[in-house]
């Protein structure tokens, strides 16, 4: 059982990713989603119970620094973990070309969700544009979770050396 | 009916998951002013941290951009200064040429000195005036402080000068006080001499040494240097005189040549 402080552990982590991190290696306006990315791992590793805590956890955060889409990322993202650990339980993905692609696919149906849900008018009439900028934003966030689970793996690896 | 819906409550999955969603209706579905104070409260207590090392390392990316355009700003003030400070000098130089040029009753040229000789100690200028402005060979050329020599070679655009420093240049010339006659030439050292000055005249430490205009170059009047120095060696029946140019040589660059003396050739 990983004690709570891991838990805060991981949130100021992912947090920090996510509002600190992530703007700073951005291209223009495709950044990384680290808190998507982080939320769909967990549910692909740990299973649903825990992507979809940790996905209200840290979507719930990431709603308290906007008041105006406040809710819409706290569902979406619990959904998101909670899919992953449902994905995990019906097709074990252990490969770490897999998971990122699982993240891929994640981060472009929360985007394309997301920006469906707070504008729908201006998603109907800009959909290519958005849908690109979906995909880059989708496809730089699975280049991160696949840089991450690399880390990981080689730490396992080191462990399991040692 | 009944049973699979019991069933379906029964499933922990289906619970945690719509209470997640319940709870993230209730906050959609929460009054935009309780969300912006909900927001603000969070900013400044949970999110504190995040927001503080943002700003912080917002604030170095804005210095080290700032340093940056200072850095630019500084090596451009830089260059602008030293041209400033250096038409300053130039300004001054020739506002006092100015004033020197309408004190003398001599045709005055300037001209820019573009070389000198490249011997240890100077001995000839090269001057950007020439045939062209009027000056040919054997003109005096001097600087506000003083006599600087004689041109000695002219072209259309250019002009050598030989300064006094050069032995073969002689000036005739007179201590202004005494009015004793002599010829300042350059003997060696680091001061020009004034020969041929008999050893019972009486000659002073630091009287003004001037052109006498009896050489047929130089005319009357010009400042040369001033006596720093006297010796009689027994026997000999001049002085040594050891003058000190009132130009400096090595400072030289704007000079004027004397083309037309009044009632001269």
């Amino acid at each position: 059982m990983i004690p709570y402080f891991y838990y805060f552990l991981a949130w100021f982590f992912v947090i920090f990713c996510q509002i600190v991190v992530s703007p700073r290696i951005a291209f223009g306006d495709i950044y990384p989603d680290a808190v998507l990315a982080a939320v769909v791992l967990i549910g692909l590793k740990r299973g649903w119970k825990r992507g979809l805590w940790f996905g209200f956890a840290f979507g719930l955060t990431m709603d308290l620094l906007n008041p105006q889409n406040y809710g819409w990322t706290t569902v979406l993202v619990s959904f998101s973990g909670y899919y992953a650990g449902y994905v995990r339980e019906k097709i074990f993905l252990d490969h770490i070309l897999y998971q990122s692609l699982a993240v891929f696919a994640f981060a472009l149906a929360y985007q394309l969700l997301f920006q469906l849900i707070n504008w729908p008018f201006y998603f109907i009439n800009n959909f290519i544009q958005l849908l690109s900028n979906s995909v880059f934003t989708s496809l730089y966030t699975a280049a991160i979770a696949l840089f991450a689970l690399f880390i990981l793996n080689q730490r396992s690896r080191l462990r399991e050396l040692l | 009916m009944w049973v699979s819906l019991r069933g379906i409550y029964r499933n922990p999955g289906f619970r945690q998951v719509s209470i997640a969603t319940i709870v993230s209706i209730l906050l959609i579905a929460l009054p935009y002013p309780v969300k912006t104070t909900i927001s603000r409260i969070a900013s400044h207590s949970i999110l504190y941290p995040f927001v503080e090392i943002d700003r912080f390392l917002l604030k170095i990316d804005s210095t080290f951009e700032i340093n940056r355009h200072l850095n630019r700003r500084l090596d451009f003030l830089a260059t602008t200064l030293s041209t400033v400070m250096e038409n300053r000098y130039e300004n001054e130089r020739l506002r006092k040429m100015l004033g020197f040029d309408l004190m003398l009753p001599y045709e005055l040229k300037p001209a820019e000195v573009i070389a000198y000789s490249p011997t240890a100690r100077f001995k000839s200028i090269l001057i950007n005036a020439g045939m062209e402005k009027g000056i040919f060979k054997d003109m005096p050329a001097i600087s506000p402080s003083g006599v600087v020599g004689k041109t000695v070679s002219a072209e259309s655009y250019s002009a050598v000068v030989q300064l006094l420093f050069d032995p073969a240049c002689k000036v005739a010339a007179r201590l202004q006080s005494s009015r004793t006659q002599g010829i300042v030439a350059y003997l060696g050292g680091r001061y020009l001499s004034l020969t041929n000055v008999p050893a019972d005249q009486s000659v002073a430490v630091g009287d003004s040494v001037i052109s006498s205009g009896l050489g047929g170059i130089f005319p009357e009047g010009l400042f040369i240097g001033r006596v720093i120095d006297t010796r009689v060696k027994e026997g000999e029946m001049f002085y040594e005189i050891d003058i000190e140019p009132g130009t400096n040589f090595s400072l030289l660059e704007e000079i004027f040549i004397v083309t037309s003396i009044p009632g001269g050739n």
